[in-house]
């Protein structure tokens, strides 16, 4: 007998299932079934708990509200203390009124931004392009000095207004530029480089200066070596309005 | 009868507990008058204007943080929306922060550190000075010197920490940092394996007000009010 006889000889009628289940076959089917159906839907049920364990579990964001502020303020009075423990004294009335700027007058200059704002009581009266230090680092070639071209923060005062100021040129100068240092002071003093006014503000050995500049074209630009460098119209302004004494507020 | 006695030795145990409590409790202080809204840290203020350094303030109501010195707001910068986050599991907060408006937060740091890559200037170098046909080198600004980060942190002593979210392109360097916003490292963090602050706020706003905060951050580890 060849194959295709025994597959002929095996074949059920046409129109015959395969595989007739008997009442016991079909009870045993329809409960693996509907295990089989039980375990997926359980699979995915964790599978969606999971994800939701997951998505509902990490930081929470509560938006603020007037009403929110109000109930989560804090009432019981605030007492600093000294290293001892003993609670700090208020701060000095008489201090604290010596801070407010006379007239109102107050400059704060932007270095990031290059932009000095000049102050009259609390109005802002003056936004001037300016030129603040450039945060380069210049060394000397025989190791000895080094400087970082940067302005300096904090408060200062206007010490001392000059007009038509000259410059002392410093060593930096001539090490940067790769010229020989001159041997008598007065040949490090340049006229006209500080522009029509200067304004002292005290601060380091050479000090820093709100000055005019023969480089106006750069002006915005961080490119000082650490004085504020501004154009001649808005230093007549600052010159007019800001006395001796005037607080400079560098950040 | 055992019943009777049970009860008996919960009534003492009771009265004892009772007692022992209220021994403990010495009679309380009589309570300070509550301060009105914002005036709580007047005092505060007043010391760090005489501090002759800058210290930082966070208005909740105004939606601004400021840099101050000398009780004058030398700088502020707008918040889009500040919000208080907390760890929760399946939704339930896993701590309750309380009144925390009107508080001094001290040792502000920022995270990450600003750097500023500065450039050495070699001395003597000519091929920087202008000529007729070459233009003159400019330096680059301290903007491109300051990369500053699409998130970052200000963290306080008390591991309080406000998360800064910068919305939109930041202006000059940008700082490439690892994604701790993530929701892996948020979930991780709220089930408590990893660190959690004890207090964090959360401040959007507009990338050129945060790169500016963030490039002008004081030095030396500041204060910060935090104001209604």
């Amino acid at each position: 007998m060849d194959i295709l006889d025994a597959a002929t000889e095996r074949s059920p009628e046409p129109g015959t299932p395969l595989f007739e289940p008997d009442k016991k076959n079909r009870k045993v089917l329809w409960i693996f079934s509907a295990a089989s159906f039980a375990l997926f839907c359980g699979f995915v049920a964790l599978l969606l708990l999971a994800a939701l364990f997951f998505f509902s579990t990490g930081y929470g964001y509560r938006a603020m509200s007037p009403t929110y502020v109000q109930d989560h303020l804090i009432t019981e009075p605030l007492v600093r203390t000294d290293d001892k423990g003993d609670p700090l004294p208020p701060p000095d009335e008489k201090a604290l009124a010596k801070l407010a700027p006379k007239g109102g007058v107050y400059i704060v200059i932007d270095r990031m931004t290059n932009r000095l704002h000049l102050y009259e009581n609390g109005q802002k009266i003056l936004t001037a392009v300016v030129s603040a230090g450039a945060g380069s680092i210049l060394e000397d070639p025989s190791g000895k000095r080094k400087w970082i071209f940067d302005t300096p923060t904090g408060r200062f005062y206007v010490k001392a207004k000059r007009e038509h100021p000259t410059w002392t040129a410093p060593d930096w100068d001539y090490i940067e530029s790769g010229e020989p240092m001159p041997r008598n002071y007065a040949d490090r003093v340049q006229e006209g480089m500080l522009g029509e006014y200067a304004l002292d503000l005290g601060g380091g050995p050479s000090g820093y200066m709100i000055h005019g500049t023969l480089y106006t074209r750069l002006l915005g630009k961080s490119v000082s070596h650490g004085c504020i460098r501004v154009g001649r119209d808005d230093l007549r302004i600052i010159w007019k309005k800001a006395p001796v004494g005037t607080p400079v507020f560098m950040y | 009868m055992r019943k009777l006695a049970c009860i008996l030795l919960l009534l003492v145990a009771s009265a004892a507990l009772w007692a022992a409590k209220t021994k403990q409790a010495a009679p309380p202080p009589p309570p300070p008058p509550p301060a009105p809204p914002g005036e709580r840290l007047v005092d505060e203020r007043g010391r760090l204007a005489l501090s002759n350094k800058f210290y930082l303030e966070l208005s909740v109501g105004a939606l601004e943080i400021r840099i101050c010195h000398s009780g004058i707001a030398v700088a502020t910068y707008k918040l889009t929306s500040l919000q208080v986050a907390y760890p929760r599991v399946f939704w339930i907060p896993r701590q309750s922060f309380g009144p925390w408006i009107d508080d001094a937060w001290s040792k502000a740091r920022l995270d990450p550190t600003k750097v500023v890559q500065r450039v050495r200037i070699v001395p003597g170098d000519t091929s920087t000075i202008p000529t007729p046909d070459k233009p003159e080198v400019i330096p680059p600004s301290l903007e491109e010197l300051t990369p500053v980060p699409q998130s970052y942190a200000v963290r306080c002593e008390g591991d309080r920490a406000i998360v800064f979210d910068l919305e939109g392109r930041i202006p000059g360097a940008v700082l490439k940092t690892e994604d701790s916003r993530s929701h892996w490292h948020s979930f991780l963090t709220a089930l408590g394996f990893e660190p959690t602050e004890s207090f964090r706020l959360r401040a959007r706003l507009p990338a050129p007000e945060g790169a500016a905060f963030y490039r002008s951050f004081p030095d030396g580890e500041p204060e910060l009010l935090i104001l209604p």
